[in-house]
């Protein structure tokens, strides 16, 4: 019988040990190193949800949970030391109001990177690396108090996509409705604003925000209501602009056209944002090349959505 | 140990490797002559999760390539074989990076890569950067011209065929015995003659015990791993050691070296044996008397109706189905391997000895199949010192010995389908009459039982089907296979539709039209029942099977043994960096090499696979002729089989 108590401690000491040290040494999800003055914290990038978290992503807990963006509240002048990790893809962090980053995040291997809070206010985290569907919303702030004030608390970056009854692509033919859907759907609405209104920060940026949609109509040059009405059947009828022999009653039709095309070449190749400072942190918000993820008549739509946005005066 | 029996057994392979040798220089000289234009191409490819798009292309050997890479969804890496480019990939940047990775230079900026296709072959190109799930399956294909190793293996494939045939005409006619054993025909070695260092381990009480429980406290490690490690499987140790290490090993070296010996240290029967056995070591006589749960188990008997093989036919199949997701979710990993550890408690808990062994789990069909090719088994030396012994300690275990856990009489073994090698029968045996002894590749040969030749219709269809999903470039059909992730079900159930009907019915129809072809051509002085030919012949696919499987499982290994050793030292994914491998980069071994690896080791499992053919076909006709004549059809079937592994692999 000593043997067999000796092979049972064999065999059940090494489990209670194998135990202890992966509770011991496991994932620290909670800020935990704090001292006075300083702030760690664990992120975690969710692509299916579009977030960097702070709650521990585990092999069980990755296929089920809905992870939130994280809201990371330091107090003013404290060392903040933000230790990144991926659940799944290659994602990018990027804080850029503190110049952290962007830094690329790829599986199984983690970064950490650290910043003085040197200033209080409202700062937002991005992802700056396209990793899928949610890519556009996963966001979340840094909100740096000063001492003994309250914390203000964000709003919820939520993202829109992730709910099951979004819906299908609506079946029709109008460009214009293809486009709003497409709008909301490839995530332009994330950085040109609800209904193309713009207002969004792009730090350091020459432009200081992201260019907005609403105004298409008049950045293409078209000079009434009517115009823009025909112009928007006549794409609408013709993928081809420059194939039409006979110009349409369009005012400056063949500068519209040229502009047009010129709208549509952003959308496929992207824009750089220079920056304004040039020593300054890269601006976050770079236009992507949409060249091979919308097709060029989901171009055309968009663009037809964006001039059908247009408030006209009346007179 | 070396051979003391006759000869004919190792010299009748020759003839057929040389055949081998001789069609393959003759193809390779051949396609040097064949010439093909050197031109200048434009190659666009586009990556998505989990493929690219062409998923297959061909240029001529010297072509200037020029290759530019999109991605649509997140970020790819784009790794061509043998042609020292590795880049990356990001979704909305029109150009990409790219790397020599025999250098160590970071990655450059470019809009498109130019290079010469090299040497003629199949080259793939595979994802380099973590892009989820199924990363380490999206591949695609580059071919360049001419194709000379598929040539290459197809003639080749022709020449053993043929020359098999060739040798079984030519060769001494001698009618084996019933599945024979040792003696005349072929050599045995007992091993435990040879090695007293041996003998005197296996004869220990301590030796299973040992040889089990680091591989339970391993399991257990495993199951917290992937419950509570990383989700992504190339950086959780449960995925990258047992579904990369572990399945290598099992394919190429235990299973043919030692037969059923991962049965003999499998950590998933260990807790329900400890329970019911109430010992670790020791035995405890009486023990399997007990008919109450507080003295060790009900003992109760397996019911007869479920002790075939079907049960673990139907639930492999069901266990393969789902096999691209199971072996890509550390955590579903960790749920079955629980789950199997948690039912063979409760087993051990109701049935006698090793039931949920014998006749649960979905190893054991294909494993105790597989274990008949085995260079190893446990035998009596002298069959006539048993038949005279009435002490049966074997069966029903000593003092020293429990009776045979696998539930099979040990001194009367023939063949290697059920024995765990768990040496108990060696311990028991007042006389020492059993022993382990080594011997020549595939000496059991015989298949009777309709659902054994079911597992091995099952083993080659799913090579093949793993082939195509797993190691295939075709993206569609692992999203189909991706279900819960894709959420494709009408993919999936097409997916699966096709596996069950594939090995359940196609193949073995096919196996049957073989056998009914088989029977005139044998002619008509003997009569050998259809069904017999059916049953018997099935044995040909396991040598050819377990070639194909080791095929199968090498660019398994070659191209991800870095995320076994990066995951040894970040086993969790936490980033632990435990012998400084954790932060080591993806770099495939010589993968461009694979094809050449594969080629000759289809090749060898087909000419095994003919060989025993023409051993099963002498023990079923009387006339060399008929013989010859009945093998025909099935030999033709596996050299077809040999064909389409080698179109999905090298062609």
């Amino acid at each position: 019988m000593v043997k067999e108590r000796l092979a049972a401690l064999v065999v059940v000491v090494p489990i209670v040990v194998i135990a202890a040290v992966v509770v011991r040494f496991g994932p620290v999800t909670a800020p935990s190193d704090n001292g006075p003055g300083k702030k760690v914290f664990y992120l975690t990038g969710v692509a299916a949800d579009g977030v960097w978290t702070l709650s521990d992503v585990n092999g069980l807990n990755y296929w089920w949970k809905h992870f939130e963006p994280a809201t990371l509240h330091v107090t003013e002048g404290d060392w903040v030391e933000i230790n990144l990790r991926s659940a799944d893809l290659v994602h990018c962090f990027y804080l850029p109001d503190f110049s952290v980053g962007p830094v690329d995040i790829e599986p199984g291997h983690s970064r950490t990177v650290s910043f003085r809070a040197s200033s209080s206010g409202v700062f937002q985290y991005y992802c700056t690396s396209m990793c899928g569907h949610c890519h556009f919303y996963m966001r979340g702030w840094v909100v740096v108090t000063p001492e003994g004030e309250e914390p203000v608390e964000p709003p919820a970056i939520g993202c829109p996509l992730c709910v099951p009854d979004y819906g299908p692509p609506p079946e029709t033919d109008r460009l214009a409705e293809l486009g709003a859907y497409l709008y909301l759907q490839k995530g332009c609405i994330t950085c040109h604003g609800p209904e193309g209104r713009g207002g969004i920060d792009n730090p350091n940026s020459t432009k200081a925000m992201v260019p907005d949609h609403c105004t298409t109509a008049q950045k293409i040059f078209l000079a009434s209501h009517e115009d823009a009405d025909a112009f928007i059947e006549l794409v609408q009828r013709e993928p081809d602009l420059t194939a039409i022999d006979e110009p349409p009653d369009i005012e400056r039709f063949p500068i519209v056209v040229a502009r047009f095309a010129n709208a549509e070449e952003i959308i496929r190749t992207g824009r750089y944002s220079a920056k304004l400072e040039p020593e300054g942190p890269e601006p976050p918000l770079q236009m992507p090349a949409w060249k091979y993820l919308v097709e060029e008549r989901e171009i055309d739509a968009l663009l037809v959505y964006f001039v059908s946005l247009y408030q006209w005066e009346e007179g | 140990m070396h051979a003391t029996g006759n000869m004919n057994q190792a010299a009748s392979y020759w003839p057929v490797a040389v055949v081998a040798v001789v069609c393959t220089a003759v193809m390779l000289v051949l396609a040097v002559h064949d010439d093909v234009p050197v031109t200048e191409r434009e190659i666009s490819i586009v990556a998505r999760q989990w493929g690219y798009e062409p998923h297959r292309f061909s240029v001529n050997t010297g072509d200037a390539v020029e290759l530019s890479l999109v991605s649509l969804d997140v970020v790819h890496g784009f790794y061509l074989e043998g042609h020292d480019i590795e880049a990356e990939i990001r979704p909305g940047k029109i150009g990409f990076r790219v790397r020599r990775p025999s250098t160590d230079e970071d990655f450059g900026e470019v809009e498109t890569i130019r290079f010469v296709a090299g040497l003629p072959g199949k080259y793939r190109y595979r994802c380099a950067v973590t892009c989820g799930t199924l990363h380490p399956f999206m591949q695609g294909e580059m071919i360049v011209r001419p194709n000379v190793a598929y040539r290459a293996g197809v003639v080749g494939t022709c020449g053993v065929t043929l020359s098999a045939f060739v040798v079984m005409l030519v060769h001494p006619w001698r009618r084996r015995r019933r599945n024979e054993t040792g003696g005349k025909g072929s050599w045995r070695a007992d091993l435990l003659t040879v090695s007293d260092r041996l003998k005197w381990m296996v004869t220990r009480r301590w030796f299973q015990f040992v040889v089990v429980v680091p591989n339970v406290l391993i399991l257990f490690f495993f199951i917290v791993a992937g419950f509570v490690g990383s989700p992504i499987g190339n950086r959780n140790i449960i995925i990258t050691v047992v579904w990369i290490l572990w399945w290598f090993l099992l394919i190429t070296v235990l299973v043919p070296l030692g037969g059923r010996v991962w049965c003999m240290m499998c950590p998933l029967p260990f807790f329900g044996e400890w329970f019911a056995r109430r010992r670790l070591v020791g035995v405890r006589p009486g023990a399997e008397k007990s008919k109450s749960l507080k003295t060790g188990s009900l003992n109760r008997t397996w019911p007869r109706k479920l002790s075939g093989m079907w049960v673990q036919n139907i639930l492999f199949l069901t266990m393969c189905s789902v096999s691209t997701i199971l072996v890509t979710r550390p955590s579903l990993t960790a749920a079955v391997l629980a789950g199997m550890l948690v039912v063979a408690v409760a087993v051990h808990a109701v049935f006698r000895r090793r039931s949920f062994c014998r006749y649960l789990c979905p190893l054991n069909a294909w494993m105790g199949l597989y274990s008949m090719t085995a260079v190893t088994e446990i035998r009596s030396k002298d069959p006539s010192l048993c038949e005279d012994c009435h002490d049966r300690s074997c069966v029903v275990g000593s003092d020293g010995a429990w009776g045979c856990p696998w539930l099979v009489n040990p001194s009367k073994l023939d063949r290697n389908n059920h024995c765990g090698l768990c040496m108990e029968c060696i311990k028991a045996c007042p006389n020492e009459n059993l022993t382990v002894r080594a011997r020549p590749l595939c000496s059991d040969t015989l298949i009777s039982r309709y659902d054994e030749a079911w597992m091995a219709f099952i083993m080659i269809t799913l090579v093949i089907a793993y082939s195509i999903t797993l190691l295939g470039p075709w993206a569609t059909v692992k999203d189909w296979a991706n279900v819960s992730e894709v959420g494709n079900w009408g993919g999936f159930a097409i997916h699966s539709a096709v596996v069950w009907f594939a090995s359940l019915v196609a193949m073995p129809a096919i196996w049957y039209a073989a056998a009914m072809l088989g029977r005139p051509l044998a002619g008509s002085e003997t009569e050998v029942k259809t069904s017999d030919l059916f049953v018997r012949y099935a044995y040909v696919l396991i040598p050819l099977g377990l070639a194909a499987w080791a095929a199968f499982s090498l660019p398994l290994i070659m191209v991800n043994f870095s995320h076994v050793t990066s995951s040894l030292s970040d086993p969790l994914g936490w980033g632990w960096d435990l012998f400084g491998t954790a932060d080591s980069r993806w770099s495939p071994l010589w993968p461009e090499w694979i094809p050449y690896l594969q080629i000759p080791l289809l090749l060898l499992g087909l000419g095994a696979a003919l060989m025993r053919g023409g051993a099963i076909a002498r023990d079923l006709y009387p006339s060399r002729r008929a013989a010859i004549g009945s093998l025909v059809p099935h030999g033709v079937l596996c050299s077809v089989i040999t064909i389409v592994l080698l179109r999905l692999y090298v062609g």
